[in-house]
């Protein structure tokens, strides 16, 4: 664990920084501090093997903020939960303002606030669910590492049953190997709420790893498994997600 | 003889039809003489204009001074050609303040025929508009619709908009600098609802508020403000003829203490065209079952989000509001989206008129 330690060190301190932010606003399920600028806009595209979709799409607003609105399955609820909690399809709208790295002071990390929240739930049983998050993220490039790491409050409601928001940790690590220029590894720990209809909601985290490949200026594609704290981790998804940007 | 009409007015007509008028002639050469005498005696070039300075904070951009400039009128066949139109030379506007941060007033009036329309949709299915009209500089007059307004049965319901609830306003005030240096900009405003019958329930609102704004350079504003609310609630149900009519529940029979509220707000301008807004505001909400003094209650609403100037007349705001913040209730967080258009045609078309 050490050497892991020390290594990681040892790369994030002899790293340079990288001469501009990039896009992703989300490792594999954790948000990074990285903002749109002005005028871009984002749209996501994601398929799990069980046949869940995402569809994302934002837009950078006054080089401050963005604004992201669409509808994935990341939460998952059950009416009695007793057998695994499905996922539920979420419209979903964030709003991220901050700064990017380096904007205050020579090695400063990008910083975000952000609020996402659910605004449509359909296909499911438990009475008007929904979901609401707040997280302060900080993320820093430096050479072939990118580190993310960050505090989310999460509060849900479903079945009339309002859980009190928690504070839990997020934490996300890119690597960019210099021998594959346009290919990422990624790895982030990330929580979302499982929405129990009769004991009322509760958290669960994400463990998800993946690769990206920056096909096109433009285009990226991620290939990414997800393990859940309460499922076996042969009941692990695996995903495909597309991304574009348009400047 | 007829063929030959025929063809001449053929070729007339064609002729006619595909000519394009001769062009001017060239103005004649100024006499040098002449021009000698009209130069002035004085050869220095006129001073370099100072550059305009950014717009401060809060305020929406000046119209251009550097107009399209429209082509000259086409000769007129025979190369005469129409005299030059007496065109005014474009005026150029001040820039203008907003009159709302995201949801509280501010001390800042719109200028004399100005028009400003906001229109706002938010996750909670909230759809929220306004209308404003500067009356002389000293005042403004406004139609809007809100979604502000809530209710619920009782207090453990889930709190639902009333909405569209109509309101009209009228503000008056004195701008900012106007009788010494360091004055803010001071309004009194007035809003209040038309009466709106809901689920069986008819209510009102009404908000006198009195706000001061101040510029703190030229990248940040504050804003500081008291409001006095009230609001009434009564059954709408028909009642029987010899039966009174049902009570009606209002803010002010509890006393001040349940009507006047402070709020405040904070702008900031750190990139030329992006401001980032924070505003703490009250709402609002009927409870109809609820015990007598708890019928009709004021929340604090905190709302923050950042105003892009996407052009001179359109600007897009967008951010989160938390209607509920005196709870920390984060589940009823609302992300919104909004366009602003301001607008001097009024004032142009007023002007041409004189």
């Amino acid at each position: 664990m050490r050497a892991v330690i020390t290594l990681v060190l040892a790369v994030a301190a002899a790293a340079r920084p990288a001469a501009a932010d990039p896009d992703e606003p989300r490792v594999v399920t954790a948000p990074t501090a990285w903002l749109l600028h002005a005028g871009e806009r984002r749209a996501m595209l994601a398929l799990d093997h069980r046949g869940d979709a995402a569809v994302i799409a934002g837009a950078g607003l006054g080089e401050l903020a963005e604004l992201e609105l669409g509808s994935d399955a990341d939460v998952r609820g059950c009416a009695g939960c007793t057998a695994r909690p499905s996922p539920v399809a979420l419209g979903r709208a964030a709003f991220r303002i901050g700064a990017r790295q380096d904007a205050g002071f020579p090695g400063m990390p990008a910083i975000v606030l952000g609020v996402r929240t659910t605004f449509a739930a359909r296909g499911h049983d438990l009475g008007a669910p929904r979901a609401t998050d707040a997280y302060a993220v900080a993320s820093r490039a430096l050479g072939v590492v990118r580190l993310h790491a960050g505090l989310d409050a999460i509060t849900a409601s479903a079945g009339g049953l309002r859980a009190a928001a928690r504070l839990v940790p997020l934490a996300g690590l890119e690597i960019h190997p210099p021998i594959y220029p346009r290919s990422s590894l990624l790895g982030d720990l990330a929580w979302e709420p499982v929405l129990d209809a009769r004991r009322g909601p509760a958290l669960e985290w994400l463990l998800g790893i993946g690769v990206r490949y920056q096909a096109f200026r433009w285009a990226s594609v991620e290939l990414a498994v997800r393990a859940r704290q309460h499922e076996e981790l042969g009941a692990s998804t695996v995903m495909i997600r597309v991304n574009a940007i348009a400047r | 003889m007829k063929q030959a009409n025929g063809v001449i007015l053929a070729t007339v007509l064609v002729t006619a039809a595909t000519a394009r008028a001769q062009p001017a002639p060239d103005p004649a050469p100024p006499d040098p003489a002449t021009a000698a005498a009209s130069a002035p005696a004085d050869p220095a070039p006129a001073p370099a204009p100072a550059p305009a300075p950014a717009n401060p904070v809060g305020t929406f951009a000046e119209p251009p001074a550097d107009r399209p400039v429209e082509p000259a009128p086409e000769p007129r066949l025979g190369g005469a050609v129409d005299p030059p139109a007496q065109r005014r030379p474009p005026v150029v506007r001040p820039a203008f303040d907003a009159p709302e941060v995201l949801r509280i007033p501010t001390g800042w009036l719109l200028p004399a025929a100005a028009l400003y329309s906001t229109t706002s949709v938010d996750t909670g299915g909230g759809v929220a508009s306004d209308y404003r009209v500067g009356l002389g500089d000293v005042a403004e007059f406004g139609v809007a619709t809100t979604d502000q307004v809530r209710e619920h049965s009782t207090a453990t319901d889930k709190l639902e908009r009333i909405q569209p609830y109509v309101a009209a306003s009228f503000r008056l005030g004195v701008a900012e600098h106007r009788l010494f240096d360091a004055q803010p900009g001071v309004t009194l405003g007035f809003r209040k609802s038309f009466e709106r019958d809901h689920g069986g329930e008819k209510t009102r609102i009404a908000e006198l508020t009195l706000v001061a704004s101040k510029h703190v350079g030229t990248r940040a504003a504050v804003h500081l403000g008291a409001a006095v609310w009230d609001a009434s609630l009564q059954a709408s149900a028909p009642v029987g003829a010899g039966d009174d009519p049902p009570r009606e529940y209002t803010l002010h029979g509890h006393g001040y203490q349940d009507q006047v509220r402070a709020f405040a707000g904070f702008e900031a301008r750190p990139l030329p065209r992006s401001s980032i807004l924070v505003d703490l505001g009250w709402a609002p909400e009927f409870c109809y079952q609820c015990a007598d003094g708890d019928k009709i209650k004021l929340r604090p609403e905190l709302s923050w989000g950042v105003r892009y100037e996407v052009a001179r007349f359109l600007q897009i705001e967008s951010g989160v509001r938390v209607p509920d913040i005196g709870n920390f209730n984060l589940l009823d967080a609302q992300i919104f989206g909004q366009l602003t258009l301001t607008s001097y045609a009024l004032r142009n078309a007023v002007d041409r008129l004189k």
